[in-house]
């Protein structure tokens, strides 16, 4: 049940985009198109679960019992960065596949805040393992419920009658905006 | 200072530990690509500018390894054909290197202004009010197109005009985009005579805003076939121009590159006076051929009345004799 409550927390309530305002860029940056915000969603997920997973282990196992936790910030980057990295080489290597669907969004996320903003939120929440994992996965999925119903909106705004002032960028941010406030009207569903 | 010391030792060692973990599984899993691509990419400028419509020279090179059907490289130009084709072992295709040209040269001085703009720093929200000039084609001179070049080919000078180096344009076409008057052109690098007006309107209006504009009077097309007019703008599209072309312009809007580059013809007032001297001797050389040849015509006239004369003497005393002898 914890659990549980934790997922529609991190999907809805708390969603990384529309009420953290974590990963704005990928956000504005790469949902012209479903496709594409699909495949940035995937890579996402994927990259979060890993990292918060690596980002844990490593803060409870070197971090903490040296009483290094002010080291926080730099070492999850070290580490989100050089991963990012390897999980390209890999993939480029087991799943050619995969490395062309993901393809450039792959090193894009190297530095996406959203997933450094997921790996230290974890330790600050002082979730456990499962709590992280449960954490991070929900909060791509999150991540990826506001991506894709962005891209879809813009999509539609691409072929409307926008006045010209408002055409491209500026009716996006306002679009931005009114989503934001919808998700706002989820705080208060679970309680605490 | 224990503590300072395991800060440093635990961040090197995991700073450490990813660098010898990517540089050991970069080997293990090291996928062979084309040893082309490599090669490819190194011929290639690596400007990453993205003319040739790919993300990068990356994915340029992988088009062009691959074997697919992609244009050639518009800024390496036929250099970089030449060594891609030897790397691929297959023909060249023609390219020709392409340069940016802006096409106007009305300075301050030489132009009509509306007005002053205030408060404006940039061309794209000069053009949508209409600019300072008269002429709607005119160099805004605010530096759009120079805040895009990726080479810094592009320079404001004095005059507030934009002027693009040759030798530095890679021939991205950026500045194409980005000029909101639509006043550049990209132009073969070998191309010596340009038309530095864009202005389509009518001559008698272009006449009234600007000095140095093209009012379409299609006098060089006379000298020259390769100049084109339409829409009141002559447009050089020939490779060497006819070298008396500039002169006849009635208000020397036509550069020739092998005697004057477009800046100095533009900006420098000496490159003007010698250009207006050049001018005046041409003018002078063609009167006087003009009434060399006037003149040869009328000898010519006067010659042939006279032998006019001379024949019909003889017809006449040709038929005096005939009747004495009837």
């Amino acid at each position: 049940m914890q659990y549980l409550l934790l997922a529609i927390n991190s999907v809805f309530i708390g969603n990384l985009i529309l009420s953290k305002f974590l990963g704005i860029c990928p956000f504005l940056g790469v949902s012209r198109k479903v496709s594409t915000a699909l495949g940035m969603s995937m890579a996402v997920l994927f990259v979060m679960t890993m990292a918060s997973t690596v980002t844990w282990v490593l803060f409870y196992t070197l971090l903490e019992p040296f009483g290094l936790e002010y080291l926080r910030t730099i070492v999850f980057i070290l580490v989100i960065a050089s991963l990012v990295q390897l999980t390209e080489m890999a993939i480029q290597k087991i799943s050619p596949a995969l490395y062309e669907a993901l393809g450039i969004y792959l090193p894009l996320i190297t530095t996406n805040c959203a997933i450094l903003g997921v790996a230290i939120d974890t330790i600050e929440k002082g979730y456990n393992f499962v709590g992280m994992l449960v954490y991070a996965v929900f909060g791509a999925i999150g991540f990826a419920l506001a991506l894709l119903l962005f891209a879809g909106l813009r999509e539609r705004l691409e072929t409307s009658d926008v006045p010209d002032a408002f055409k491209g960028a500026a009716s996006s941010l306002i679009v931005a905006g009114i989503l934001s406030l919808a998700f706002m009207g989820f705080s208060g569903l679970v309680p605490g | 200072m224990s503590e300072i010391l395991t800060a440093i030792l635990v961040l090197t060692g995991v700073g450490l530990a990813a660098g010898l973990l990517l540089s050991y599984f970069s080997r293990v899993f090291y996928v062979e690509e084309d040893p082309r691509i490599d090669l490819v990419e190194e011929a290639l400028p690596g400007a990453n500018c993205g003319a040739c419509g790919m993300a990068g020279c990356r994915d340029y090179a992988k088009a062009v390894a691959t074997s697919q059907d992609v244009p050639g490289c518009p800024v390496g130009g036929p250099e970089t054909a030449v060594k891609i084709a030897e790397i691929m072992g297959s023909e060249a295709s023609e390219v020709e290197k392409m340069v940016a040209l802006v096409k106007c040269a009305g300075t301050m001085e030489r132009t009509t202004r509306r007005g002053e703009l205030v408060g404006i720093s940039d061309c794209r929200s000069a053009s949508l009010i209409g600019g300072n000039k008269e002429c709607r084609y005119g160099c805004l001179g605010y530096g759009d197109c120079m805040s895009v070049c990726p080479v810094n080919a592009i320079k404001i000078y004095s005059g507030n005009i934009a002027v693009v180096d040759p030798d530095v344009c890679i021939g991205c076409g950026l500045c194409v985009k980005a000029c909101p008057l639509g006043i550049i052109d990209m132009v073969p690098a070998s191309r010596t005579m340009h038309v530095l007006c864009s202005s389509k309107d009518a001559g008698a209006q272009v006449k009234k805003a600007c000095q140095v504009g093209c009012i379409g009077c299609k006098i060089c097309s006379r000298k020259d076939s390769s100049f084109q007019i339409e829409d009141n703008l002559a447009v050089f599209t020939g490779t060497e121009g006819n070298a008396d072309a500039p002169f006849v312009c009635p208000n020397d809007v036509i550069v020739d590159t092998r005697v004057y580059s477009v800046l100095s013809f533009v900006e420098s007032e000496k490159a003007r006076e010698h250009f207006t001297n050049a001018k005046e001797k041409f003018k002078t050389l063609e009167r006087e051929e003009r009434a060399r040849i006037a003149a040869e015509k009328k000898a010519a006239l006067e010659k042939a009345k006279n032998s006019e004369k001379k024949d019909d003497e003889k017809i006449k005393k040709s038929a005096e004799k005939q009747s004495r002898e009837d």
